[in-house]
C-alpha cells in the first residue's frame, strides 16, 4: 500500500540530524592554515558520527526510491490526488496500519542493522589501533 | 522476484566495492547502500506478507522479474547520478 513512507519520514528526520552533525564536527576538526584557506581534517582511524549517518540515510534513501518504485508499478501509487490507491478507495485505516506495522519494522530494521555495522567498526578499528600501539612499543 | 534480484545486485556490489582499489573515487559504497536498503526493506516486507499469505508472497512471474531489472537499472542510475555529482564538485574546486 505505501509501507515505504515509514522509512521516508525517518530518511527526512535523519538527514536533517546529518547536516547538523557535519556542521557541528567540521567546526570542531576544523584547521585554519591561513585566513583565506580552511581545511577539515578528519581524524585517522575514528570515523565522524556525519560519515555513519551518511551510511544510515544512503540506506534509507536507496531503499525508498526503489521501494516507490515498486509501489508505482503496482499501481499503489497514482499521478493524480490523492496520490495513494488505498485512499482513493477508502481504505486510508488499513494503509496506516500497513505503515505503521510493515514501514515501522523496515524503519526499525534498518536502523538495528546500521547500528550493529556501527559497532562492529569500531571493535576493528579499536583492534586495528591497539595492535599498532603494541607494534610501536616493540 | 525483484527482492531475489536486488539482494543479488546488494552481493555483486559489495564484492566489487571490496575488490575495487577505486571505491571512493567511484562512490561505490553508495551503490551498496542502495541495493542494501532496498533488500533489508523488502526482506522485511516478505516476512510480514509471508505470515499473512504463504509462499504467494514470493512474487514470480514475469512481470516481478521485468521490474527487478527495472529496479536494479533505477538503482545503478541513481549511483550514475552521484558519481556525476561528485566528479561536477571536485572539478568545481
Amino acid at each position: 500500500m505505501a509501507c515505504f513512507i515509514a522509512p521516508a519520514v525517518e530518511a527526512v528526520v535523519m538527514t536533517a540530524v546529518q547536516k547538523h552533525v557535519e556542521k557541528k564536527e567540521a567546526e570542531e576538526l576544523r584547521v585554519y592554515t591561513s585566513e583565506e584557506h580552511v581545511v577539515v581534517a578528519e581524524p585517522e582511524n575514528k570515523i565522524t558520527w556525519a560519515r555513519r549517518l551518511k551510511w544510515l540515510n544512503g540506506m534509507l534513501w536507496g531503499g525508498v526510491a526503489l521501494l516507490a518504485l515498486e509501489h508505482v508499478w503496482h499501481g499503489e501509487i497514482v499521478a493524480s490526488f490523492p496520490f495513494l490507491t488505498a485512499v482513493a478507495e477508502g481504505q486510508t485505516m488499513e494503509m496506516l496500519k500497513e505503515i505503521a506495522i510493515t514501514g515501522g519494522a523496515m524503519a526499525l530494521t534498518i536502523t538495528a542493522i546500521w547500528g550493529g555495522v556501527c559497532f562492529a567498526v569500531e571493535k576493528l578499528m579499536a583492534k586495528q589501533d591497539s595492535a599498532v600501539a603494541r607494534l610501536l612499543e616493540k | 522476484m525483484y527482492f531475489a534480484l536486488t539482494l543479488a545486485a546488494a552481493i555483486i556490489a559489495t564484492i566489487i566495492w571490496v575488490k575495487n582499489e577505486r571505491r571512493n573515487e567511484l562512490k561505490l559504497g553508495s551503490l551498496c547502500l542502495i541495493y542494501w536498503g532496498a533488500s533489508i526493506m523488502w526482506a522485511v516486507d516478505l516476512v510480514i506478507a509471508w505470515g499473512e499469505e504463504g509462499a504467494a508472497a514470493f512474487e514470480t512471474g514475469a512481470s516481478a522479474t521485468m521490474l527487478g531489472i527495472v529496479v536494479v537499472a533505477l538503482g545503478a542510475a541513481i549511483w550514475g547520478v552521484l558519481l556525476a555529482a561528485s566528479k561536477r564538485r571536485i572539478a568545481a574546486r
